[in-house]
C-alpha cells in the first residue's frame, strides 16, 4: 500500500478519534448541565412542597 | 471568547490553502518548497487553535452539539471542518515533503472544501450574532 494512502487512513483514524471524543465529551457535559439546572424563576414563587417540571426532571420546592 | 478564537482556524485553513496552491504551480523549485512550508505550519496552527474556537463554541451553546435554527446550520458546517482539519494536519505531519503531486492535488481538493465549509460555518456563526 502506497505510504499517501497508509497516511490518509491514519488521519482518517485520528481525526474520528478527535471528534467522537469531542462529541462525547460534549454530549455528557449537555446531561451532566441538564441534570444540576436549577428550576425556572417562576417557579420559586410556588408553595413549598410542590414539584415542578424541568425536562425529564422533577424539583422539589422547600 | 469563541467569537475571537474561532477567527484563527478560519484564517489559517484558508491561508494555507492558498500558500499550497502558489507552491503547487509556482515555476521556482526553492520559492515551491518555502510556500509548502508556510502552508504545513499554517494548517498545523490551524488544527491546534480549532480546539479552543470548537470548545469555546460549545460552552456557550450550552455543549448542544447541533440545536436548531442557526445554530444547526452553523454546526452542521461547523463539525466537518473540524474533522477535516484534523485529518488533513495529521496528513501533513506524516508525509511531510514525501506527498507525490497526484497525492498532494488530492490534499488541495480537500483544503478547498475544509476552506469553503469553515468559512459557510463563519457566516452562519455570524449571522447567529448581528443577522437580522
Amino acid at each position: 500500500m502506497p505510504f499517501e494512502i497508509m497516511a490518509a487512513l491514519v488521519a482518517l483514524l485520528v481525526s474520528t478519534a478527535v471528534l467522537g471524543a469531542t462529541l462525547g465529551f460534549a454530549m455528557l457535559m449537555h446531561r451532566y448541565i441538564a441534570i444540576n439546572e436549577p428550576p425556572p424563576v417562576a417557579a420559586t414563587t410556588l408553595p413549598a412542597g410542590a414539584l415542578v417540571g424541568q425536562g425529564r426532571h422533577l424539583y422539589l420546592m422547600n | 471568547m469563541h467569537g475571537g478564537s474561532t477567527h484563527f482556524p478560519i484564517a489559517l485553513v484558508i491561508t494555507s490553502m492558498l500558500f499550497d496552491m502558489l507552491g503547487y504551480v509556482w515555476p521556482a523549485q526553492t520559492r515551491r518548497r518555502e510556500f509548502h512550508a508556510v502552508g504545513f505550519y499554517l494548517i498545523v496552527g490551524a488544527a491546534l487553535t480549532s480546539f479552543g474556537a470548537v470548545l469555546s463554541g460549545l460552552v456557550i451553546s450550552k455543549w448542544v452539539i447541533v440545536g436548531t435554527g442557526l445554530t444547526a446550520k452553523h454546526h452542521l458546517f461547523a463539525w466537518p471542518a473540524f474533522a477535516l482539519m484534523i485529518a488533513l494536519a495529521t496528513w501533513r505531519l506524516i508525509t511531510r515533503r514525501e506527498a507525490s503531486r497526484r497525492g498532494f492535488a488530492i490534499y488541495l481538493a480537500a483544503m478547498v472544501l475544509t476552506s469553503v465549509l469553515i468559512a459557510t460555518a463563519g457566516y452562519w456563526g455570524g449571522e447567529m450574532l448581528i443577522g437580522s
